[in-house]
């Protein structure tokens, strides 16, 4: 009996910590991961009816050959938005939603690694989004294409805001799915179910994980690329100027590079829902787990070899171009595999046919078909005949809707009891099907056709008698179709959610954790934690969900912090409670995104703005100054992950993949210098001055010099000295300084500017963004100095040292790339 | 003779397109007899006027590119603004506000407008009797609901 | 690859089959359609090789797919669905991933690679050298062709002899375009910064019509071309004619109308050669075509009209209703300065 009223108490007392406040302010507040996930699954599906109505206007303009339903230039900006909705934030976001939502749910955590950063990273989302809607009704939207190709979005020939409003946005929402990624990585690797070894996690998880690793890699270089191209705008910067020695395809290469990946990084999460849902429904594990594993990393290394392949006709030299047919078409092995493994699940499996399973066969039916046409556009010379034809639009709506929309629809119906507590109607679940599933193929197969009779795409009409008319209108007709099943989804989930019947924990009798929470979870999640010792723990050990009793404080947020690989036990990892820091910095970034379309001096107040909420964020408040506190818990409790030693703790491992994120970066406007600078021989041309290399060089050895003091400082706070810390960070922000003081009269002494040609364009950027970085770098020092002066480090409470240290490593070594590329490499490669 | 001889003609007898809709065909041909039978403004609608010789009137007034000036429903790409729109012609008073609005009237104002009123800005396009008389046909033709899907 | 030519048809009837019949019904001779299925040039045949190969691939590929899908729903739905769930055994179907997902991905991409190598080096090697160099440049939105050696220049229309290598030199003057004529050859993009060229052959006399394809701005639909395979006689007719300056107007008011041509400032944009033309600068991108010899063309504003007094009595006195952001102006002329540019531009044979 004591121990039943213990454990209702400590069910009390972690709701009282993880529930959500009231009000609006308490909304705003939220940070728990299945909070934000809902939002972002929301968010995502409004902008997919958003763009969806984009389509329908569109196929209704496209009906009829000239048709003036809609003019050109609405056409342009409803396809322009279309495209980078259902990119930028519809497919992109929704995943990276499903995965905050579920993947702690499946690996037994309580919450993600880093519940505030996951908050913001949403609200950046959302603004990011709404910037692009409220252009579009304001008549500003972007009408470039989401491809935006230059120059055609140069200044010169897109003149209004529309191109502004692109660059701004991509840079918004890559942020937040670059966060959302990081989050999923951290909680994979960090705070799964003790037990749950690394061959005993769920496919959806994996398939989640390798989406993230593609989205850190994937998106720095749509970020440059697009920054390169705000620069052009806004400064008269060359990068993509071909009368200055900028390079139009510098941008394509740039924008492939993300862009070809993007598929993946969409398609590869439906391929995980679409194993859950094919175990759960056929009664039986899928087929080939550790063949699927390989596929799905497979998958991801792969999907970065073969964005050439959007450039066929560029007019490359024909050697480069078979090797990136053969890296395309390679790519369908491990799709196959995946084809493969649900043909044998069905074949031995016992099937429960519910809509879910509908969903996953009209997969296999229609991104069959996607593949099929995405090997042959993988052929040079076919695709020279149907690049940018209709065959392509066909071809990325089977691949998109078929491989990505019908999964998560499938997936919608599998897990929408544990997001909402109750059943979606079956009766009406299948009618969306059949609409669904009819109307795409109506819609889309004659496209195949059209594009082969030689329709291109983007256009907003054509002329009558080309042999596109009748195939229009029946596409246009599917249209109609297909946005009638869209209809019954959006009707299902509306009345299931106000008179559904109530879901029970386990409705289909799911083998993964996230069955063991409740319908829906309780905000914890588990109150106590599972322990895994198979792939599917409610099919063999159903008694063992709650079998970890995790000994911790309740009187705050806490999750368990297990080893990479097997998962052991490790840690307590503290997680931050409800907070409003996180939209006010949203708020604030909102600010950012739209100077940037505006004035530079907006642009420096808000970036201002921006650093003081971080600095306010980060502030120790309250309990967290007191170090009893952060190491109070149960007497045989684990140690809590900002104090542990020997092991490190998530926030390690994030400021690690941030410093991937800004590498992967740096090396973009690295590859960009290189690119442009290939092209010519004249090299800085015409009779421009070779870099004077007495000042950077100086520079450079300061900079060399502070990795030094930021070594010491680290190391002397670990043996407990702060006045060492203290004297190594003054220092480390002197050299910083100095550093900087070199290189601003280096610059200011140029004879050239970056308007003048694009050699003087990489000069002036590549140099001024690592200022930049080094500036920042010199406040986030200054911050951390503020608060060892206070006292606040300590031997124990390092970390935060430990990671600004990463950063100032980073800072060093990108200078040292950025020295060797701008000025070595002139005199070095003649 | 190639693809610019078509351009404009071949969708209008596309029967294909009825037949996907059928239904909705025949209720819109109730409909539409129900909205013919008011007589607007007096004018006379012209007799023994077929069904070809009003598509056949859209061709011709697609192939001389009638289309470039005027605004006129059912004819593809015919939205400019260079001329007076021509949609409900059978409403006009007067055609060029200088002649009556009769049916010989048009087929002579489209045959030789430069004769008509000198120095207008509608050229002479060497339209013949029979092509002038098929386009008059097609401007006085009442849309129905079929026109809407014929375009 | 002669197999293949003798089953394309019955491909094709599967191909269209899935559609509704009657959308093969459309009363439009197959020579009209710009289709990379109908080829008349040597490369654009081993294109559509190429992809009733791939489709017959494709299609067995699709076809085994489904097959196994129905075969597995059928077993999997009569083994019931109430028994317990089985996590072991995951692997009893694991030979059959291995051959269906590796072993058939790998034939058909060992095929589909070879005979794309196969095609792309027939393709790009076509036998002889280039009987004629034409040099294209793409501008927003149309196409200027001109013959260095002739020194013709026109637009949107490129006359070929029939049955000759043709040498087409892509240039942009603004943004990135695509030349593609999908009835003789796949497309190649006009990159500024970048001098691409592609081969082009027709097999038969005709007209072959081509577009951009790629996303070049507001009036990208329409921004279409005519190559035009003649007999060598007509094509030596025809340049024999192009290479004239333009006639001296026959009557008074085609006389005029070449007044209201220098006066109303159309030379500031439109060369006409012959006529004394103001030594204007023509800056190269607002550039419009070479009109010494309209008449002659068959279309105008990017092949989207045909060539006649009707379509440029609205081309020239409202081209943003016609082509709306075309970067041709409305001009503002009275109604009798209108008839005699008319006359004067129909002049231009």
């Amino acid at each position: 009996m004591v121990k039943e009223s213990s454990y209702s108490d400590h069910i009390e007392q972690l709701l009282e910590q993880w529930r959500m406040r009231p009000g609006i302010v308490g909304r705003l507040s939220a940070v728990n991961h299945k909070d934000i996930g809902r939002r972002y699954i929301f968010s995502g599906f409004m902008f997919f009816l958003l763009a969806g109505i984009a389509a329908l206007l569109m196929r209704i303009q496209l009906m009829y050959p000239e048709n003036t339903f809609l003019n050109a230039d609405q056409y342009n900006r409803l396809f322009t938005t279309h495209g980078m909705t259902m990119m930028f934030l519809f497919a992109v976001p929704i995943m990276l939603g499903v995965g905050i939502y579920f993947v702690p749910l499946m690996v037994g955590a309580r919450d993600v690694a880093f519940p505030k950063l996951n908050a913001f990273g949403y609200y950046l989302y959302l603004f990011s989004g709404a910037i692009l809607w409220i252009s579009l009704f304001i008549g500003a939207g972007p009408d470039g294409g989401w491809f935006a190709y230059p120059p055609l979005t140069a200044t010169r020939y897109t003149p209004s805001y529309g191109m502004d409003v692109y660059t701004a946005l991509v840079n918004g929402t890559e942020v937040s799915s670059l966060i959302a990624a990081t989050e999923i990585i951290i909680t994979f690797f960090k705070l799964r179910a003790p037990g749950m070894a690394i061959n005993r996690i769920p496919l959806f998880v994996w398939a989640m994980l390798v989406t993230s690793v593609m989205v850190i890699f994937a998106m720095p270089s749509v970020m440059v690329a697009t920054t390169e191209l705000m620069l052009d705008r806004g400064i008269s910067t060359n990068f993509f100027n071909p009368n200055l020695g900028g390079n139009p395809l510098l941008w394509q290469h740039l924008f492939w590079f993300f862009g070809h990946p993007e598929v993946y990084i969409i398609f590869v999460p439906a391929l995980g829902m679409v194993s859950e849902i094919l175990a759960t429904f056929s009664r039986r594990a899928t087929v080939g787990y550790p063949l699927l594993v390989i596929s799905l990393v497979a998958i991801g290394v792969f999907s970065f070899g073969l964005w050439v392949h959007h450039m066929f006709t560029t007019g490359l030299p024909n050697l480069s171009l078979s090797v990136f047919t053969v890296a395309s078409m390679v790519i369908s092995i491990p799709s196959g595999i995946q084809i493969f493994s649900a043909l044998a699940t069905l074949w031995h499996g016992k099937l429960n046919m519910k809509t879910p399973l509908f969903y996953v066969l009209g997969f296999i039916f229609t991104f069959v078909i996607g593949g099929i046409t995405g090997v042959m556009v993988a052929s040079v010379p076919f695709d020279s005949q149907v690049h940018d034809s209709y065959f392509v639009v066909a071809h990325l709506h089977y691949v998109l809707i078929g491989g990505a929309v019908f999964p998560l629809l499938g997936a919608m119906y599998y897990w929408f009891p544990k997001l909402s507590g109750r059943m979606m109607s079956e009766r009406l679940g299948r009618w969306n099907f059949w609409l669904t599933i009819i109307g795409f193929n109506v819609a889309f197969f004659p496209m195949h056709i059209s594009g082969l009779n030689g329709m291109p795409r983007r256009v907003y009409t054509y002329l009558p008698g080309m042999g596109w008319d009748t195939l229009n209108f029946i596409s246009t007709v599917g249209a109609l179709i297909l946005a009638a099943g869209v209809f019954l989804f959006v009707l299902n989930v509306i009345t299931s959610l106000r008179r559904g019947e109530r879901a029970p924990d386990n409705p289909w009798g799911g083998g993964t954790l996230e069955w063991a929470a409740s319908s829906p979870p309780q905000p914890y999640n588990f109150a106590r934690l599972p322990v895994v010792s198979s792939r599917y723990p409610l099919w063999d050990a159903p008694s063992a969900a709650g079998a970890y009793t995790f000994a911790e404080n309740t009187s705050r947020r806490e999750t368990l912090g297990t080893s990479t690989l097997d998962a052991d036990p490790e840690m307590r990892v503290y997680l931050p409670g409800s907070s409003i820091t996180p939209f006010l910095t949203a708020a604030a970034s909102l600010l950012l995104l739209i100077s940037l379309m505006f004035n530079l001096y907006a642009v420096i107040a808000s970036s201002i703005l921006i650093l003081v909420m971080l600095a306010v964020w980060h502030w120790p408040r309250g309990k967290d100054r007191s170090m009893e506190w952060i190491k109070s818990g149960p007497p045989e409790a684990l140690p809590v992950s900002i104090t542990v030693t020997g092991k490190k703790p998530p926030v390690y491992y994030g400021a690690l993949l941030f410093v991937t994120i800004e590498a992967v970066e740096f090396l973009a406007f690295i590859a960009s210098y290189f690119y442009l600078r290939s092209a010519t021989n004249d090299w800085p041309p015409g009779d421009l001055e070779f870099p004077r290399l007495i000042l950077p060089t100086l520079a450079t050895l300061v900079m060399i010099i502070s990795i030094l003091p930021t070594y010491l400082g680290d190391q002397a706070i670990k043996k407990n000295n702060q006045r060492g810390l203290v004297i190594n960070l003054i220092l480390t922000v002197m050299l910083e300084i100095t550093f900087l003081i070199l290189m601003i009269y280096h610059m200011g002494s140029l004879s050239y500017r970056w308007e003048d040609n694009a050699y003087a364009t990489l000069y002036w950027v590549l140099t001024l963004t690592h200022m930049i970085f080094a500036g920042i770098m010199v406040l986030e020092n200054l911050y951390i100095l503020i608060q060892s002066l206070l006292g606040f480090y300590n031997a124990e409470r390092h970390w935060g040292v430990e990671v600004d240290g990463l950063s100032s490593y980073f800072v060093a070594v990108a200078w040292v790339a950025i020295y060797f590329t701008v000025f070595l490499s002139p005199y070095l490669i003649q | 003779m190639h693809w610019l001889a078509v351009i404009g003609a071949s969708h209008m007898t596309n029967n294909m397109i009825y037949r996907v809709i059928a239904f909705f065909l025949a209720a819109g041909s109730l409909f539409s007899a129900a909205a013919c039978s008011n007589n607007v403004n007096g004018v006379p609608e012209p007799k023994s006027v077929t069904r070809e010789s009003i598509e056949s009137g859209r061709v011709f007034m697609a192939n001389y590119g009638c289309g470039s000036c005027h605004t006129i429903p059912g004819v593809p790409g015919a939205d400019s603004k260079a001329g007076p729109p021509l949609d409900r012609f059978f409403e006009r008073m007067y055609i060029a506000g200088r002649i009556d609005n009769t049916a010989d009237n048009l087929i002579q104002w489209i045959m030789n407008p430069q004769e008509i009123d000198p120095g207008n800005a509608m050229p002479d396009l060497g339209v013949t009797e029979d092509e002038a008389r098929s386009m008059a046909a097609y401007l006085y033709h009442k849309p129905t609901i079929l026109d809407w899907f014929q375009r | 690859m002669n197999w293949l030519k003798r089953y394309r048809y019955a491909g094709a009837a599967f191909f269209l089959s899935s559609l509704l019949s009657a959308c093969t019904a459309a009363p439009i001779s197959p020579a009209n359609m710009p289709s990379m299925l109908e080829p008349q040039g040597p490369a654009a045949a081993r294109l559509a090789e190429l992809w009733w190969l791939m489709f017959g691939l494709g299609a067995l590929i699709f076809l085994l797919v489904v097959a196994l899908m129905f075969a597995a729903l059928s077993r999997g739905r009569r083994a019931g669905a109430d028994s317990a769930a089985d996590s072991r055994g995951g692997d009893e179907g694991r030979k059959w991933v291995i051959r269906g997902g590796i072993l058939l991905p790998m034939i058909v991409i060992a095929v589909t690679f070879g005979y794309s190598i196969y095609t792309l080096a027939v393709v790009e090697n076509a036998p002889g050298d280039p009987a004629v160099h034409i040099n294209v440049t793409g501008r927003r939105w149309w196409w200027e062709v001109n013959y260095p050696v002739e020194g013709i220049t026109t637009a949107n229309e490129i006359h070929i002899p029939v049955g000759k290598p043709v040498q087409i030199n892509l240039e942009s003057a603004d943004v990135i375009h695509s030349f593609w004529v999908p009835e003789l050859h796949g497309k190649m993009d006009l990159v500024p910064t970048r001098l691409n060229s592609i081969i082009i052959q027709a097999d038969q006399p005709g007209v072959y019509r081509g577009q951009c394809a790629e996303f070049c701005g507001l009036q990208h639909a329409h921004m279409g071309f005519l190559v035009i395979a003649e007999s060598n006689e007509a094509y030596e007719e025809w340049k024999s004619a192009q290479v004239q300056p333009a006639q001296s107007p026959a009557d008074e008011l085609a006389a005029d109308g070449q007044d209201v041509f220098v006066s109303q400032g159309c030379v500031f944009c439109h060369t006409v050669r012959g006529l004394e033309d103001k030594p204007v600068d023509r800056s190269a991108i607002d550039l419009g075509p070479d009109l010494t010899h309209l008449a002659s063309r068959q279309t105008i504003a990017g092949a989207s009209l045909t060539a006649n007094t009707g379509n440029l009595a609205g081309w020239v006195s409202d081209a943003q209703h016609v082509k709306p952001g075309a970067l041709m102006p409305n001009t503002y002329i009275n109604a009798q300065d209108l008839q005699a540019l008319l006359a004067y531009l129909m002049s231009l044979r």
